[in-house]
């Protein structure tokens, strides 16, 4: 099944402060992650994580560091802050309440 | 040929206008695209498609540059653009709260018809106007002459109650910027007609504070025919010669 893009584009922020809020982890890892977690049904722009990421620290819901792989080359870490666990709570909160008016909704409609 | 992934990653450096964001932006963008094609490679893809998919997977660089771009304006930018909005604003208050009336830029407006001349007198006093183009050298200065007109008058120059004609011309040096409204001479002369030959001293100020007066010695001639709509001003200085038509004004109304 393939997933309309535009029902994730929505729900990006989301899923970034979700993954972080299972550990630290940098930019490919997330993509690769979130790749395994959904079944490759989402498979965003690995481009727009960037800005996103960025935004985030920005705001302070997420912090970066840098950490040196075994293999030597350095990464940028993202560990999600006390500020990015609230916001996380507000967007499942609002994801939630979405979900159940569209289920509403489309329950209501289905046809005879 | 520049390798595919850094002819990605330059593209979107081009967008980053922060330069001390452009070293840990970039590094980062490279280590996911060298982590990208390395999970390519392992999927067994050979090397050149595993780096043009991975560049791929990253999406358009021009858009991804002017997000990160947004997101990294350093401080001092910020400031610099608001005191350039500011200083903008400021510029457009200042012209528009200035009374151009006052300033004497319709100087450099004069439209044939000797207006400067005209200024103090009455217009019904004109008898002949007309405007010349041409530059005339009048000593060590370059002059154009953007009025001419000869002025029916009560008053002799003296002073005495005498009707005359008197020439005026509005002299305008090359010597001021182009914004600074140069002065005007007027050049008087007691004429009982047009026609006739006229010669006087031509004294001019420059510079507008009677310090610096120079002269020069220029012979002015008319000629005219009788009843003729129009004559010919010759201004003669030294080897500069100057000639230019003068039309009566009643003519051309």
């Amino acid at each position: 099944m393939s997933a309309d893009k535009t029902l994730l584009s929505g729900a990006t922020k989301l899923l970034v402060l979700s993954l972080l809020s299972s550990g630290d982890k940098y930019g490919y890892e997330m993509i690769a992650e979130l790749e395994a977690r959904s079944d490759q049904t989402f498979t965003l722009k690995e481009g727009t994580l960037y800005p996103i990421l960025h935004g985030l620290e920005n705001d302070g819901a997420v912090k970066a560091y840098e950490k040196t792989a075994p293999s030597g080359r350095s990464r940028r870490y993202y560990h999600i802050t006390k500020k990015g666990l609230r916001i996380l709570e507000e967007k499942k909160q609002e994801w939630s309440t979405f979900s159940e008016k569209v289920n509403a909704v489309i329950s209501g409609c289905s046809p005879a | 040929m520049m390798h595919p992934q850094e002819k990605y990653l330059e593209t979107v450096a081009s967008y980053l206008h922060c330069r001390q964001a452009r070293y840990p932006v970039i590094s980062e963008l490279r280590g996911h695209l060298m982590d990208r094609k390395e999970a390519l490679l392992s999927q067994g893809l050979s090397e050149s498609e595993a780096e043009a998919q991975a560049v791929k997977a990253m999406g358009d660089p021009a858009e991804l540059g002017k997000a990160l771009d947004q997101l990294h304006r350093p401080f001092w930018y910020q400031v610099v653009t608001v005191c350039n909005w500011i200083l903008a604003l400021l510029i457009v208050v200042m012209v528009l709260a200035i009374p151009w009336r006052w300033v004497q830029l319709p100087n450099l407006l004069l439209p044939p018809g000797a207006v400067d001349v005209l200024m103090e007198t009455d217009e019904s006093e004109v008898l002949w106007e007309g405007v010349c183009r041409e530059k005339q050298i009048l000593g060590d200065y370059t002059f154009s002459i953007p009025a001419v007109a000869l002025i029916r008058s009560q008053y002799a120059p003296d002073g005495t109650e005498q009707p005359t004609c008197c020439l005026r011309l509005v002299l305008r040096s090359d010597h001021w910027k182009a914004w600074i409204p140069s002065p005007a001479l007027r050049f008087d002369a007691a004429l009982e007609s047009p026609a006739g030959t006229l010669q006087d001293e031509l004294w001019y100020d420059p510079y507008g504070d009677s310090e610096s007066l120079c002269s020069a010695v220029c012979q002015i001639q008319l000629e005219a025919e009788e009843d003729a709509d129009w004559f010919i001003l010759t201004l003669e200085h030294g080897e500069h010669v100057l000639n230019f038509p003068i039309s009566r004004k009643e003519a051309e109304s």
